[in-house]
């Protein structure tokens, strides 16, 4: 119980008077005896090692991170791959480009 | 073992001891249903969350120790989420008013009395219910719970400052709050009218 003090702002009373309210009128609420009980029977069945959670969590964690790694690894594999191959196309094609070229000049000397 | 240590307890639920769970259950039932029935208003919604509070530290009771709260914090915030997602799924918030359990009885006292002072009370529960979520929960830890401004702040949040600073803001709006549904908050300090 607060004790009002003489000479306290009319603030400081409203809010002494609001405390006293709300601590008569706030207690605890006792939960019903069957529900209680019923609820400490199932939250004890249901009870699992937490460490074995813990486990598979970290196997899956470990599993996640593998997976992550060996896609990552062929995906830059692919780039590289297909970069090669864009190259060795674009090489091809200069090749074939400068034959042509070469064939026409020998047909141009040919004919003159 | 009902009286080791809450950090013993966990220490051994963590290994899966179901008994050490249960030592912490018996300990904070009461108040976790004290603070979600407040919050809600009606025994059968306090129950079924929490239930799902226990469920829920059960589950997660592994993860806990790296928090760094006290355990009664932790189990808190977890009720405190239920319950805002509890009301965000009851759009239509249900006016349920509170149940016959907080009609306090008064021995030696007259029966329109009682009447009178349980319905001051009722009317100052619903202004709180009507509150921001963080007010309420503020008033319900620290006049239900009897916890320090301190303690209050692990759980929200927030420093001890600024909880000293919400508190005293709630107070005041609660008071106009009240004033307006016509409610007689200077009966507050007549302690006996209301079952001191």
């Amino acid at each position: 119980m607060k004790i009002i003090k003489w000479g306290q702002s009319n603030e400081e009373l409203d809010i002494a008077g609001m405390e006293m309210l709300l601590q008569t009128s706030l207690q605890p609420v006792e939960p019903r005896p069957e529900f209680k009980r019923r609820l400490h029977t199932q939250v004890i069945r249901q009870f699992q090692p937490v460490q074995d959670e813990v486990k598979t969590i970290k196997q899956r964690r470990v599993w996640m991170v593998s997976a992550s790694l060996v896609g990552g690894v062929l995906t830059i594999f692919m780039g590289v791959r297909f970069v090669m191959t864009l190259i060795a196309m674009i090489g091809l094609i200069l090749q074939f480009r400068k034959e042509n070229e070469n064939r026409q000049v020998v047909a141009l000397r040919q004919v003159r | 073992m009902l009286d080791t240590s809450d950090e013993t307890a966990l220490v051994l639920a963590a290994q899966g001891d179901g008994e050490a769970f249960g030592v912490l259950y018996e300990r904070y039932l009461g108040r976790i249903y004290t603070y979600i029935y407040y919050r809600t208003g009606n025994s059968e919604d306090a129950e079924d969350l929490t239930a799902r509070v226990f469920f829920r530290a059960m589950r997660h009771i592994g993860n806990y120790r790296h928090r760094g709260l006290p355990f009664s914090a932790w189990l808190y915030r977890i009720a405190h989420n239920l319950v805002a997602n509890w009301h965000r799924d009851n759009s239509r918030r249900k006016e349920v008013p509170l149940d016959d359990t907080l009609m306090i009885r008064h021995q030696g006292d007259h029966p329109e009395h009682e009447l009178v002072i349980n319905e001051e009370r009722n009317r100052l529960l619903q202004v709180i219910r009507n509150l921001p979520a963080d007010r309420q929960q503020l008033l319900i830890l620290k006049f239900v719970e009897h916890m320090s401004n301190a303690q209050i702040g692990e759980i929200m949040g927030r420093s001890e400052g600024a909880v000293k600073s919400l508190y005293h803001r709630t107070l005041l709006n609660l008071r106009l709050e009240y004033e307006q549904i016509g409610g007689d908050w200077h009966s507050g300090n007549n302690g006996s009218d209301l079952g001191e």
